[in-house]
């Protein structure tokens, strides 16, 4: 059993770095939540003069202790230069916190600099730790002074959280982004992979009959006939390997018209011809009226459904295929088999893209059938019980008999 | 080595490639079963003696 994560066109991409109206909201929401108010601000502005002139010396601290483990050392590769670079960069970073009025502007700013340490890809709990030790080395200043304003510690200290809570987020978003690629690209390779095993086999059928016809010292008509035929079959096959693929990325729109069910049912079962030991039963009312819908593909999602069917009966059993209409405008397709039956962790994912309870086969075929059911305006469902069936229910729009069919689409 | 044929068994779950294999085999002389599972070449093998199989 294989699973994936979603392909490519149907992921929703939801982790853009925040823009800083959201930012600066979820900020406000924080200083509520710590209870910070604009005396804090005063007081943290108050403290700027006491604090600023050790900035030099906490910085260089700073650095020296990054120097001293690997893992946080690691990310500075541009040697002393860039630590200088750094070291002013963090000076700012220091003035602007006991300066700034704490705008929109300067989460944005705060927000950048958490980027950025996730970019050069410093392991957060080295940003938390480094920020404790800044905080200690300012509240140990702010502490040897000869009176000491608790209150202006308290709120030094509720505005370096504020400004971990921006830092942690950036790291989470950029965590969530960079799942997202690996998700896309373990998708990708899944294509590959399942596409690569279903086009070995026809290819290598081919291969092995035109080696015989080329070096058979004996060949008849009928051998030669033979071989011929099935390296068509193959070429068939690979092509229907590529045109799910490029069926599942890129569904063309559907072109629809009105259809008569068991015509379409008729050519799909030529197509796909059932075994002597599995019994087919039909279930049509003499009434129905004619379906809405792009004959080609509604031949796909048929195809796929009585595929799906007949390898769940491998044993024999019975496909039962029945319609009904369901006023005003739907008409219910079912396609009971009594195969195998699917397992209910399963029966949730078996749409899914690339998942598949096969040995063989890339996975596509039920997503491309709800896909194609669902941009005709209709629905597909399956339910199923182990070792007694499993039942795939489709409602799809039917043309209105009395009036103008094309005139719906 | 024996004057007839050595048996050979073909097992592949794809039909075409144990036919293409057949084919090709017979032509060179073998004699060859052929089977699509697991079970039917224990069948097989139950039944006959083959002096080489080939498996997938």
């Amino acid at each position: 059993m294989r699973s994936a994560g979603c392909f490519i066109v149907t992921r929703e991409d939801t982790a853009a770095p925040m823009n800083n109206e959201q930012a600066f909201a979820r900020y406000t929401e924080l200083q509520q939540y710590i209870g910070w108010n604009s005396a804090d601000a005063d007081r943290v502005h108050g403290i700027a003069p006491i604090v600023r002139p050790h900035f030099g010396r906490l910085v260089d601290d700073f650095y020296e202790v990054i120097a001293c483990f690997a893992n946080a050392r690691r990310v500075i590769t541009g040697g002393p230069q860039q630590i200088d670079r750094l070291k002013s960069t963090l000076v700012r970073w220091l003035e602007e916190l006991v300066s700034s009025t704490y705008d929109e502007a300067y989460v944005a700013r705060r927000w950048q600099v958490g980027w950025r340490h996730v970019e050069i890809g410093l392991d957060q709990v080295y940003t938390n730790a480094a920020l404790s030790r800044l905080r200690d080395g300012l509240v140990a200043v702010l502490a040897a002074t000869g009176h000491p304003d608790a209150d202006a510690i308290r709120s030094l200290n509720k505005l370096l959280d504020l400004d971990l809570a921006i830092i942690e987020d950036a790291y989470q978003t950029e965590s969530r982004i960079r799942q997202q690629r690996v998700d896309r690209l373990a998708a990708i390779g899944q294509v590959a992979g399942g596409v690569a095993h279903e086009l070995r086999n026809p290819l290598n059928v081919v291969r092995t009959s035109i080696y015989f016809l080329t070096t058979a010292k004996k060949l008849s008509p009928e051998k030669l006939a033979e071989h011929l035929a099935r390296i068509e079959r193959q070429v068939m096959l690979s092509d229907n390997v590529i045109t799910a693929l490029t069926d599942f990325a890129r569904l063309p729109v559907p072109e629809l018209k009105p259809i008569v069910l068991w015509d379409c049912l008729r050519e799909t079962l030529d197509f796909n011809p059932l075994p002597p030991d599995v019994t087919f039963k039909l279930d049509l009312p003499p009434d129905l009226p004619p379906l809405l819908g792009d004959e080609r593909q509604l031949r796909i999602v048929f195809g796929n459904l009585i595929r799906n069917a007949r390898d769940a009966m491998a044993a024999g059993g019975t496909l039962t295929i029945g319609a009904y209409c369901a006023p005003p405008t739907t008409m219910v397709i079912t396609f009971v088999d009594t195969g195998t039956g699917i397992k209910p962790e399963d029966l949730d994912r078996i749409m899914e893209p690339l998942y598949s309870t096969k040995a063989r086969g890339l996975g596509l075929g039920l997503a491309i059938t709800r896909s194609i059911i669902e941009k005709h305006g209709g629905r597909l469902r399956a339910s199923s019980t182990v070792g007694v069936g499993t039942a795939f229910t489709v409602e799809l729009p039917t043309g209105d008999p009395a009036g103008d069919p094309l005139a719906r689409a | 080595m024996s004057d007839s044929p050595a048996r050979i068994l073909v097992v592949d779950d794809e039909a075409d490639t144990c036919a293409n294999l057949r084919d090709i085999l017979e032509d060179l002389g073998f004699s060859v079963d052929t089977a699509c599972s697991g079970e039917a070449a224990l069948e097989l093998v139950q039944a006959h003696p083959y002096d080489v199989a080939l498996l997938d």
